[in-house]
Parts: C-alpha cells; structure tokens; sequence
C-alpha cells in the first residue's frame, strides 16, 4: 500500500486497541502516533496536527469528549476527529450525536465497529470533497 | 453529451424497532435519499423485488428470519446494492463475528446502534457512488466486448 501523506492520532487507554489500529491504518498507508492519554494527545497535537483524531470516549482523567474540547480550543487545524464509544457511553442515537456535537467532534463510531467501515470513514474525510454535516 | 437525469437513491430500511425505522427513515430522507421501510424479513424482500432499491440498511435480528437472510436473497438474486447491517450491542453470539459475518453474506459494512446518522449518511453516499461507477464501468466492458 503506498504512503499516504495523511497523518492520523489514535487515543485509546488500551494497548492492544491501539496497536490493532494502528497496524490496521498504517497498513492502509496513513502515518500513525498513538498515545494512551489526554495530556498526551494534546501535547502530540500541539507539535504536529495531525488531519485526523481517533478518539476513545472512555479514558482515565480527561474523557474523549474533554479531549476534543481542548482541541477545538487549542488547536487552529481543521482536525477531523472520529470517536469510538462504548454503548454504556453512547445511550441513544440523539444523546450520543449531541454529545459528540457539544465536544466539537465530527463523527462517532459505537463498539464493536467495523474495522472496515473506519478505514472508508477516514478515506472520505480527508477527501477534498468530503460530504458536510447534515 | 450527457443528458441522463440522476434520480434519488432509494434505500431500503428494516428493522422491526418502528421508532428506529422511522428515526432512520427520517434521517435519511432529510438527507436526500427516498426510502422504504419494512419490519421483517420477508416484507424486506417483498419491497426489494418490487421496489429494486439503491441500497438497503438491515437490522440484524428481526422476527422470523434475519437481515443476513435478505442479504443473502439480494445477493443471490444478482443484485451488487451496498448492504449495511444495522445491529444492536446484545446481540449475543453475532457480536464478535460481525464482520466475518458481513463478510460471509456479502454485505459491505456493519454498524453498531447506537448509530451516527452522519456516518451513516456519508457512507452510505460513498457505496452507492462506488456502485454506480461499478455498473458504469460493467456496462462499458460489455460495450467493448460487444
């Protein structure tokens, strides 16, 4: 698969999500950083933006959703930022999609996601002619 | 020059839960797509021989049968429309076969409830685009070949 020049940040608290993630994307050709925490994704977002943020929403200390208010404040890059929910975390289709919209973030995949379904979801995003919110 | 009107995708919704049919239903339609809705398999299938949708969204478990089972009539009917499964969290043993399931049935993508109706919506986008280019790019081998 050939390099794509698109950087992409996973944030999960779970080594082994992370790895998996990040073999699955780097193998799909995106530059990979993972981190296991809040402090440490925003300082990875501070020295290089990356265009697209994975985001666990249950993490120890900031939560996904702190996380993403951060960085819609702290941050001037447009960073699409998708987020993957636990289902005690993500109620109802309406309750999740507000919460992810008050946090700034874009997208929400709930667990178990379809590893197939994320790697299109970023190929689109970060497409010139992604679709806007609708 | 092309002249051809592109009509509204159709998309073919079942799931036996009336409130997530509808709150699907309308999400969809206010998104541009034009739907039909069933809350059984076999109502499903009824409405994709007699209404040939663009693509459909099948909740997995549903009374009767299931949504793997009108995946498969689709499939076997020689339909390449982009199948989604709509699935809940509980569903026991399914859950961590999923995507091999999908796989196993010829659907394209599985999404967990709840759903992000945005995700959602810009992949269902992207299927059926892929779709369409899919039967362009058949029709114009068959020209060739022809």
């Amino acid at each position: 698969m050939p390099q794509k020049d698109v950087r992409v940040l996973v944030v999960d608290d779970d080594a082994g999500v992370r790895r998996a993630l990040q073999i699955r994307l780097s193998a799909a050709g995106y530059q990979v950083d993972a981190v296991s925490c809040g402090p440490e994704a925003l300082a990875a977002c501070a020295a290089s933006p990356p265009q697209v943020a994975i985001l666990d929403v249950s993490l120890p200390g900031m939560d996904g959703y702190q996380i993403c208010e951060r960085l819609r404040e702290t941050v001037d890059d447009p960073i699409v930022v998708i987020f993957l929910t636990g289902t005690t975390h993500a109620g109802t289709t309406a309750c999740s999609e507000r919460l992810i919209s008050q946090s700034g973030g874009d997208y929400y995949l709930a667990k178990p996601y379809d590893p197939g379904l994320l790697l299109e979801l970023i190929d689109e995003v970060v497409q010139p002619s992604a679709t806007p919110r609708v | 020059m092309e002249t051809r009107m592109k009509r509204k995708s159709l998309v073919l919704v079942a799931d036996d839960d009336r409130a997530v049919r509808e709150a699907l239903a309308s999400r969809l339609v206010q998104a541009g797509f034009e739907v039909v809705s069933a809350g059984d398999p076999s109502s499903a299938i009824e409405l994709f021989k007699s209404r040939r949708p663009t693509a459909a969204i099948l909740d997995i478990q549903m009374p009767g049968s299931d949504g793997f089972a009108v995946c498969e009539y689709i499939r076997k009917s020689g339909s390449r429309i982009p199948v989604f499964f709509l699935t809940g969290a509980n569903e026991g043993v399914v859950r961590n076969h999923l995507r091999a399931l999908t796989d196993a049935v010829g659907g394209n993508h599985f999404v967990t409830k709840p759903y992000d109706g945005k995700t959602l919506v810009v992949m269902l986008r992207r299927a059926i685009e892929e779709s369409d280019s899919d039967v362009t790019e058949d029709t114009q081998r068959l020209s060739t070949v022809n």
